[in-house]
């Protein structure tokens, strides 16, 4: 059975330049045109079929008209209007599907707690792979780059959908403006349709590198390292292995619909399953993603908790205790003998001490190498 | 109380004016559909092939009312209808997509005397009249307004195919 829409919202809810977005890209040509009111459009394909697409939303007959262009579209390509109405509604976004497949969501339902973690879970995902279609880094820490927040704030959650359990994010895209052209050899893509890219391939190249490395007999962190600049990271890892809280034979389905006024990206993957046995592994490479992470010019601010200077030695090592990525740790480094004397001032002085460092991890502590700029941090710093 | 046997006046005459519509409509070749969703109050959208240089399948909206005064009779020109305001409004609308026409068709005061039926005719009585109501200024009267249908505008096949051969072309009756 076809079910025909009848629902006057669902079909407001249609935008007219996603309808021609869609028609572009299915191959309908316009016919004609009354300027600010309406156009007119046809497809050889189908010579008994005329699609009238309203421009005024204000107009008292848009609706009717939305109506009508669900009617001809289901006629004219055999499909049902429910389908054609996704479609449409969809057509400006590229669609990512995340399903679970698990014996306890068969019902098309998920417990609470585990769904409100497959949503945030979505979202770290999503926003691993803004980052790094900004720039592929291996850990993106707390401070994201804006543009891939930009773009968390034009994403949006779809209806959850069946199969069993599977949520949509829809990822708006700009239309292009001549469709199927030909003379662009390399047309510019919009930044939204570059992370989906990213998030496609990221999830596939991780499934992959998480099967090579099981196989690989020496370094097998190799393949997630080399993977990085295809957009793996420690959170895309974290995501990922995040999702598995199903039990042992649940299956993770990442899916893309793309969107129908762009013309589809080649040499991407449109789909990627992920299945619990590559999960620990997956969880091991982000662990060690961090671990040998470093976090450049970081700026540390804190009081000094430990002065240490071996006998004879000009150099010496101060302890400060000061929030990396928002959490107090004690970082190690290595001062000047100046430098080092201004640190025991300021520690008799109960002052925090300031400088700019990369941080790395050294065992189960922090250290700053290449440290700059030491001095005493200004009263509003500490 | 026992359900009426029969359906009230004003069903009949949405009806009987609806049967006139469709009489025009089968004779001019013309599709005839009840719309859906119904959003906004239209009763019938036809539907034709005539092929235009705005459209090919032109379509046609229309609202019908039915009145019981008797066929309109002496010199005047036109005859008037009080349409609510809600109707008024959505047929004056300038931004729609299909053409949009009031038609009024006049009934008798006596429901006996709306069909005549011989072997030889069924004859409907009395009459259809059309009209555009697009670009109109907004009423300023609280409920109503009231309408003026030219006598000569009768709706038959031949207006209906100017109609629609109008649309094909962008345009409305005037």
């Amino acid at each position: 059975m076809k079910a025909l829409i009848q629902d006057a919202a669902a079909i407001a809810a249609i935008r007219p330049l996603n309808i021609i977005g869609y028609l572009r890209s299915h191959g309908w040509a316009k016919f004609s045109e009354v300027v600010g009111k309406f156009s007119v459009w046809e497809n050889t394909h189908f010579p008994d079929a005329e699609v009238v697409v309203p421009l005024r939303r204000e107009a008292s007959d848009f609706v009717q008209r939305l109506g009508d262009v669900l009617k001809e579209l289901s006629a004219a390509e055999g499909r049902s209007q429910l389908e054609i109405l996704k479609d449409l509604v969809n057509s400006g976004f590229d669609v990512i599907r995340l399903g679970v497949r698990a014996p306890n969501t068969d019902s098309g339902t998920v417990k609470i707690d585990e769904g409100v973690k497959l949503f945030g879970e979505a979202r770290e995902i999503l926003l691993a792979a803004a980052c790094s279609a900004v720039r592929p880094r291996a850990v993106f820490h707390s401070r994201k780059p804006q543009q891939a927040l930009d773009y968390m704030g034009s994403a949006r959650l779809g209806q959850t959908e069946h199969g069993s359990f599977v949520l949509t994010v829809l990822s708006p895209v700009a239309p292009q403006f001549n469709a199927f052209s030909d003379t662009d050899l390399f047309p510019e893509e919009p930044f939204e349709r570059q992370v989906v890219k990213t998030l496609a391939l990221g999830v596939q190249t991780t499934v992959m590198a998480a099967e090579q490395s099981a196989l690989a007999t020496e370094d097998n962190f190799r393949p997630f390292q080399e993977a990085v600049n295809l957009g793996v990271s420690a959170n895309l890892c974290e995501g990922i292995a995040g999702l598995f809280m199903f039990g042992d034979q649940s299956t993770i389905s990442i899916s893309i619909a793309w969107a129908q006024n762009r013309p589809m990206p080649e040499g991407v993957p449109s789909r990627a399953i992920i299945t619990s046995d590559i999960v620990p592994t997956i969880s091991e490479a982000a662990r060690i993603f961090r671990a040998r992470d470093a976090l450049e010019d970081y700026v540390i601010t804190g009081p000094i908790v430990k002065l240490e200077r071996p006998e004879g030695q000009e150099q010496g090592r101060v302890t400060i205790y000061a929030p990396i990525e928002g959490v107090p740790r004690k970082v190690n480094v290595t001062l000047l003998p100046a430098e080092y004397a201004q640190a025991t001032r300021a520690h008799e002085q109960y002052r925090s001490v300031k400088l700019v460092g990369t941080i790395v991890r050294e065992g189960r502590s922090y250290k700053v190498a290449n440290a700059t700029s030491f001095g005493l941090a200004s009263d509003d710093e500490e | 109380m026992p359900p009426e046997p029969y359906s009230a006046i004003s069903a009949r005459q949405e009806h009987f004016s609806g049967a006139y519509v469709r009489a025009v409509c089968a004779a001019t070749g013309c599709g005839c559909a009840k719309p859906e969703p119904d959003d906004d109050k239209i009763d019938f959208t036809l539907s034709s092939r005539v092929s235009g240089t705005i459209k090919t399948k032109p379509k046609i909206d229309i609202q019908v009312k039915c009145e019981m005064s008797g066929a309109a009779t002496g010199n005047a020109e036109t005859i008037s209808y009080p349409l609510d305001l809600e109707t008024y409004d959505n047929l004056r609308d300038p931004l729609v997509v299909n053409p949009r026409y009031l038609v009024v068709v006049l009934v008798s005061n006596n429901i006996d005397e709306w069909i005549v039926q011989t072997e030889h005719s069924l004859i409907y009585r009395h009459c259809a009249y059309w009209c555009s109501l697009k670009g109109l200024p907004a009423s300023e009267n609280a409920t109503s307004q009231t309408v003026y249908l030219r006598r000569v505008n009768i709706f038959t096949p031949a207006v209906l195919r100017q109609m629609m051969e109008r649309a094909s072309n962008g345009e409305d009756m005037p």
